[in-house]
């Protein structure tokens, strides 16, 4: 046995102590009127063969659609489902000479991957969505998966800051997001709680620091607005990166809800965000979806209801309210509402149980 | 504050693993000149800050274009136009008629801002002459311009300038004035109609409803007006005397045919129309009722269940509760009962509610509900006198005619086509009291005149053609207190707290709105419970039926409800195709198998039965025995009053397949207009229609003592309910007393002789 396969064994084998020692599952119970939501979802978005099908952005699939389609198959206990998106994804995203995946698969083009870049956040996605997996429906092979995607991640996705404190960073991809001073972040891509379980099952520490490193970035973030969508991060500290929108949007609104499901609805920008939406107030024109991140002045409102979702359960997280304006839920929305809005839903029920969707 | 920490350090192995999965990746990219195998990678050299390899640029743009703000025609906020009996769509029929609806204004209106402006949604039909046709809009008396209408086909909405809404209940009349293109009568009367789109029509408001119990009424009102069902989400175990307490109210509230609740789960998908008003029924620390408004934007009335505080589900813990939330809903619409109508002596129409009536129209029906005793009965051939006093516009075509009506029946026919018109002298109309019937009656004139000519467009009148005086007067007599057979006046009685499931059925529809609308029913002022327990055909047994009735009694069933197969049959669904003449002969159906070869004597039986059968329809004419009358019926629910010696004892079968909402509403609906359900059992069809089987042989019940002032009253009705028995009696008394007569003649003449 060589050291790789000890390491992944290891990985294995914690990946199997952690689902016996595992108090009850995550997810949501076979019999839990969600499942109704989650049927719709799948009806509207997932193609037969598995393939998560993003509307919007001219029927593509991305590995960020993947990822959250097979964590979302794994918490609702959909095998079927959950087997069909990974069969589909392995065949079509991992084209990459490591484990990561290739983050766009175009449907209509001659080369359907022509960008192999990875997506980070659509790895630790998939890499969870396998964690989650073994664990819900008794699979060793997922978590063995799992450990080697999780050990890719940390082995290329993450850098350390360069303000030389040691912190590490997660990299958006593996090409493309260092610069001549630093490195460019999406605040959003680290979801804490996938990051501590993958860490937790595959033994690897350096995902844990990854998750507790990017709360602290966020929190010197949040210290003088919103969470950004992007960010470069620097010796000095961060700052806006040019061509890129350094708002508080359709990229950092995923912040609370991550931060949220991953029990962390205490720290500062679930408390900025929850502040931002109850000024914005409810309107006719839909909830505000962008905002200038140090003003907190709404930029752009969307009538879809899955950023409703969001807006509701971040304000209920941080009030003592029975109850959050968490629209029912709609499969007729376009694939990125209508997924942050299954999740809002899901961690509503593992984590803000207080925050029953009105 | 520069954090200074001990960088966690991999085991030797793990970090050699990772750089080998590191260099390997690096390998394979094949690009940049200088590759290191440690976690410093090397920073890829840029020209300029924003000059990111494609990757990178695309990865920005994942989500920026086109998925954000979805537009679309600015909502409409009116508080719509309320009716009682009407939802979604109100059609005016008849060159002339109107309708009366309220509006209810919150409170809470901007002082600034009051609403000045009333939408109408509407479409008239194409028969109509624009420049000679108008809806007319009145606001608390006040008359909008008169609109020409122009919409013919789909429905138009235009915004009215009115100024005299208020806070509060307004009241609003149409009034449609149509005229036809081509031709004058009462068929083209009949071709004429307007709609009025009661989701679309409204007061318009400055700003959506707020989030108050005022806010969630006009929420409430436009959910309703829409025809959707309103929402009421529960967590998974929701405390079913919160459940009913809304259902109930919410019925209540649509009491005048809309929609009924809908039951969902907190979680469930959005419905395929959006809500503007829902209740959501949550667990929380402590009770709490307030208005919130959802992620939706429906406003939502958010009640908050805390622990039981009497720690059982019988006690009385939930009445604080309960009564916060009927405190916050709207209260329901005043119920309008028929007026009622005391027997024995005149009564104006006017004390009944009739206005003065002025018909302007070729074809104009109007009606007057009114209600008599539940204990009053027809007496013989006792008459009731309508005083009529009328009048008719001068030389009228000839056919123009009144039909005066009671309960459907024809009971004048006035000419209106004679003499020189004017105020004609009271007219005496006396009508059998057969015509009729304990509880709701319904008296109607319907006028026909003539086109003159029918092939044009009529001409041009403001003067009534017919005109009858509110001062008009209904005589009806007295009649000694008899309670008729059958459970019309149990329906009468009942009130909510009297249904309740049948042993083993569903407790859901209880709960969950399906019987809300029964459930809904005002508490009874006086007199005895009804019970009225429901199932469902499947659910339904006759033991459980007799056991529910106390069987052990001994009282009689066969004779007063069907045999369980009777049941099942008569709420079938109806058979999908016909089955070939020769099925029933393989299928061994004994029912349709065909007749065998009678013995004598099961000849000689059936003759018995028959002739048996045949006396007691002469002695006891009505309906004919329950099997035979059952036969080849189908109904979606089946009323019984199974047990002669228990009136309010009552059971509610429905059909498998039947909107148990939809059967409640058959019932209230029936009640009301005096055309429900009645006898010992009751089917409704398909058609909405109660057809009732009484049992021959149950007599009227008297209810007050007899005695002289009122035995020859009461012969007259027994003799009504079997006029043969009543014959054959007299004529055996009149036998036996010629025979003692006879007997005395001939005893008292030997007498003489000796």
């Amino acid at each position: 046995m060589n050291r790789r396969d000890f390491l992944i064994g290891a990985g294995v084998a914690a990946c199997a102590r952690r689902a016996a020692a595992a108090g009850p599952a995550p997810g949501v119970g076979a019999s839990h009127p969600l499942q109704r939501a989650w049927r719709a979802w799948k009806a509207a978005h997932l193609a037969p063969e598995g393939r998560v099908v993003d509307g919007y952005q001219g029927g593509v699939s991305h590995s960020e659609g993947q990822g959250y389609g097979m964590t979302l198959a794994a918490l609702f206990g959909d095998a079927p489902a959950f087997e069909a998106m990974r069969v589909w994804t392995e065949t079509n995203l991992a084209v990459r000479d490591d484990p990561l995946l290739a983050w766009r698969w175009s449907p209509d083009a001659a080369i359907p991957t022509p960008d192999r870049n990875n997506a980070s956040d659509g790895d630790l996605f998939y890499a969870w969505a396998l964690l989650l997996a073994a664990e819900r429906f008794g699979v060793a092979e997922h978590a063995a998966r799992a450990a080697t995607h999780a050990a890719a991640l940390a082995a290329l996705c993450l850098a350390e800051r360069p303000d030389a404190s040691g912190r590490v960073l997660l990299l958006p991809g593996v090409e493309g997001f260092r610069t001549s001073q630093g490195v460019i972040v999406n605040p959003s891509y680290a979801m804490p709680r996938a990051l501590r379980e993958l860490a937790d099952a595959a033994g690897i520490a350096a995902l844990a620091d990854c998750a507790d490193d990017a709360a602290s970035l966020l929190d010197e973030m949040t210290a003088t607005g919103l969470a950004p969508d992007w960010a470069e991060v620097t010796a000095a500290g961060w700052r806006p990166t040019a061509g890129r929108s350094s708002d508080n949007g359709y990229e950092a609104m995923r912040v609370p809800l991550f931060l949220i499901w991953s029990g962390d609805a205490g720290r500062p920008a679930v408390a900025r965000q929850a502040e931002a939406q109850t000024r914005a107030a409810a309107s006719e024109e839909g909830a505000a979806v962008v905002f200038a991140r140090e003003s907190g002045m709404v930029m752009e409102r969307s009538l879809h209801p899955g950023y409703a979702a969001l807006a509701g359960l971040t304000v209920c997280a941080r009030s003592r309210a029975v109850g959050a304006a968490i629209p029912p839920f709609d499969p007729a929305q376009p694939y990125f509402p209508a997924t942050l809005h299954l999740m809002a839903l899901v961690a509503q029920i593992e984590r803000a149980p207080r925050c029953f969707p009105l | 504050m520069m954090r200074i920490r001990t960088r966690r350090r991999m085991t030797p192995g793990a970090a050699r693993a990772v750089i080998l999965a590191a260099a390997l990746a690096v390998a394979a990219q094949g690009a940049a000149a200088q590759e290191t195998a440690t976690r410093e990678a090397a920073v890829i050299p840029l020209a300029a800050a924003d000059a990111l390899p494609a990757a990178a640029v695309l990865h920005a743009l994942r989500r920026d274009a086109a998925d954000g703000a979805r537009q679309g025609p600015a909502p409409v906020r009116t508080a719509p136009l309320r009716a009682a009996g009407a939802h979604g769509r109100l059609r005016l029929s008849g060159e002339r008629a109107a309708a009366d609806f309220t509006v209810t204004l919150p409170q809470d209106l901007p002082q600034d801002q009051p609403p000045r402006a009333l939408r109408l949604a509407y479409r008239v039909g194409i028969e109509a002459l624009p420049e000679q046709s108008s809806l007319t809009v009145i606001v608390n008396g006040v008359a909008a311009t008169p609109l020409r209408p122009s919409a013919f086909s789909d429905f138009a909405a235009v915004t009215l300038p009115v100024e005299a809404l208020r806070p509060g209940a307004n009241h609003v009349r149409v009034e449609a004035v149509l005229h036809h293109r081509i031709y004058c009568g009462p068929d083209a009367s009949y071709a004429l109609w307007a709609e009025i789109d009661l989701a679309a029509s409204g007061a318009v408001l400055q700003r959506r409803p707020s989030a108050t119990p005022d806010g969630f009424a006009v929420a409430l009102a436009q959910q309703t007006a829409a025809s959707r069902p309103v929402e009421v989400r529960v967590a998974e175990d929701v405390d079913p005397r919160i459940l009913r307490a809304v259902t109930v109210r919410l019925a209540a509230l649509s009491a005048d045919g809309g929609p009924a609740a809908r039951q969902a789960s907190l979680w469930d998908p959005a419905p395929s129309a959006p809500s503007l008003a829902r209740v959501a029924i949550v667990p929380a620390d402590r009770d709490a009722v307030d208005v919130v408004r959802g992620g939706d934007g429906a406003l939502v009335l958010r009640v908050a269940v805390g622990p039981n505080p009497d720690g059982s589900a019988a006690g009385d813990g939930r009445a604080g509760l309960v009564a916060a939330i009927l405190a916050a809903l709207p209260a329901p619409p005043a119920l309008s009962p028929a007026p009622a109508l005391a027997p024995g002596a005149p009564v104006a129409l006017s004390a009944l509610g009739f206005a003065d009536a002025a018909e302007r129209g070729r074809h104009a029906l109007r009606s007057l509900r009114f209600a008599l005793p539940q204990d009053w009965t027809p007496v013989g051939s006792q008459s009731a006198t309508l005083n009529l006093l009328y009048g008719y516009a001068a030389s009228l075509p000839q056919g123009a005619q009144l039909l005066v009506r009671m309960n459907d029946k024809v009971i004048q026919t006035l000419p209106l086509d004679r003499g020189a018109g004017g105020r004609r002298p009271p007219l005496s109309i006396a009508f059998k009291t057969r015509a009729l019937r304990p509880g709701v009656n319904t008296l109607a004139f319907e006028t026909f005149v003539p086109g003159d000519p029918a092939d044009l467009p009529c001409g041009r009148r403001e003067d009534p053609l017919l005109q009858i005086q509110a001062a008009s007067t209904l005589d009806i007599p007295a009649s000694p207190r008899f309670l008729a057979p059958g459970m019309a006046a149990a329906i009468a009685r009942l009130d909510g707290a009297d249904v309740a499931m049948a042993p083993g059925a569903d407790e859901a529809a209880l709960a969950g709105g399906g019987l809300a609308p029964l459930l809904a029913l005002p508490p009874r002022a006086d007199g005895a419970p009804i019970r009225l327990r429901v199932a469902t055909a499947d659910q339904f047994d006759g033991a459980s039926l007799g056991a529910s009735l106390g069987a052990s009694s001994g009282a009689a069933l066969d004779d007063l409800a069907p045999d369980r197969a009777q049941v099942v049959a008569a709420l079938a669904p109806p058979p999908a195709a016909a089955a070939a003449p020769t099925d029933a002969a393989k299928s061994g159906d004994a029912a349709q198998a065909p007749p065998q070869q009678a013995s004598v004597f099961a000849s000689a039986r059936r003759t018995a039965a028959g002739l048996a059968s045949l006396l007691e329809q002469a002695a006891f004419p009505g309906d004919p025995p329950l099997a035979d009358w059952m036969t080849g019926r189908s109904a979606r629910a089946m009323l019984l009053q199974p047990r002669r010696d228990a009136p309010d004892a009552l059971w509610l079968v429905v059909a498998p397949n039947a909107d148990m909402s939809l059967v409640a509403r058959a019932i209230v609906e029936g009640r009301r207009a005096g055309a429900g359900p009645a006898g010992h059992v009751s089917l409704l069809g398909d058609d909405g229609v109660w057809r009732s089987w009484t049992a021959p042989d149950a007599a009227p019940a008297l209810a007050e003592p007899l005695g002289w002032a009122n035995g020859r009253a009461v012969l007259g009705v027994y003799a009504s309910w079997a006029p043969a028995v009543f014959t054959a009696g007299g004529v055996g008394i009149a036998w036996l007393s010629a025979v003692i007569a006879m007997l005395f003649v001939i005893l008292t003449r030997r007498e003489g002789r000796t």
